[in-house]
């Protein structure tokens, strides 16, 4: 049976649109072998959840520059929380 | 699911982003392979710990009191309901046991894990669910449980099963 790739949502909560960073880390996550899905700028938590659950991803991945990771980083840990995928 | 965060973040955050659930917070300046090597050694984690979540969950529902415990050895076990129908290679192989109260002990040793199973729960759910664990789960590629049903009760053990076989 193949190894499982591990797959990574690398995602942009907020409203900053400095996804450069976000970007070479998903590149970089690629060349390590594993599924790099990209959601592209200015996401809500609601949208990164339902992202993450819809691609079935093991790991996310935030970029947050824009000042505001106490709010949004929590908001999407309670969301995940909620439907129990939180590790 | 295991969150990690990137960005410009005071220092001063850190601590409380990590009480909020955060795994891990990259600095700017943190080199590549360090994210790498932090999502694969998380994800290795995180597969094994989902997969004991799920069978805590595919056993949850039957009650019982704790029984012996015991180690059942299962080829293939279900882990989530995948969308999109990709293989689950990280049920290959192990010794797998269950609980039914969802307390589920494991441990990792070199690659394979064991679950403490409590047996006669889990005889018994087969007894209710002819079509095992993966009856309700969409697993293309995976070849059900029932394949490798759990076998009977433990044989007592004889002085004789444990004899080499007439070596001296």
């Amino acid at each position: 049976m193949p190894e499982k790739r591990i797959r990574v949502l690398i995602a942009k909560p907020g409203l900053d649109g400095h996804d450069r960073g976000a970007k070479i880390i998903a590149r970089a996550l690629r060349d390590a072998g594993m599924e790099v899905i990209y959601t592209g700028l200015r996401q809500t938590p609601e949208m990164i959840a339902s992202a993450a659950a819809q691609e079935d991803v093991d790991v996310i991945g935030l970029s947050i520059l824009s000042g505001a990771h106490n709010t949004l980083a929590p908001q999407l840990m309670e969301l995940l929380k909620q439907k129990a995928w939180a590790t | 699911m295991t969150v990690l965060l990137g960005g410009t973040i005071p220092e001063a955050d850190i601590p409380a982003l990590k009480k909020a659930g955060i795994a891990e917070i990259f600095l700017p300046g943190t080199s590549t392979t360090r994210h790498s090597n932090f999502v694969r050694k998380r994800a290795a984690r995180k597969t094994r710990q989902g997969l004991l979540n799920n069978l805590a969950v595919g056993v949850a529902q039957l009650d019982g009191g704790p029984v012996r415990a015991s180690s059942i050895p299962v080829q293939s076990l279900p882990g989530r309901p995948r969308k999109r129908g990709s293989s689950c290679s990280g049920c290959k192989y192990f010794l797998a046991t269950v609980s039914a109260s969802a307390a589920v002990t494991a441990e990792s040793r070199s690659g394979n894990f064991r679950v403490i199973i409590r047996r006669k729960i889990v005889q018994k759910y087969f007894r209710e669910n002819p079509g095992g664990l993966t009856a309700g789960l969409k697993h293309s590629r995976q070849r059900p449980w029932t394949e490798n049903p759990l076998p009977g009760p433990i044989p007592p053990r004889s002085s004789a099963s444990r004899s080499c076989g007439g070596f001296p």
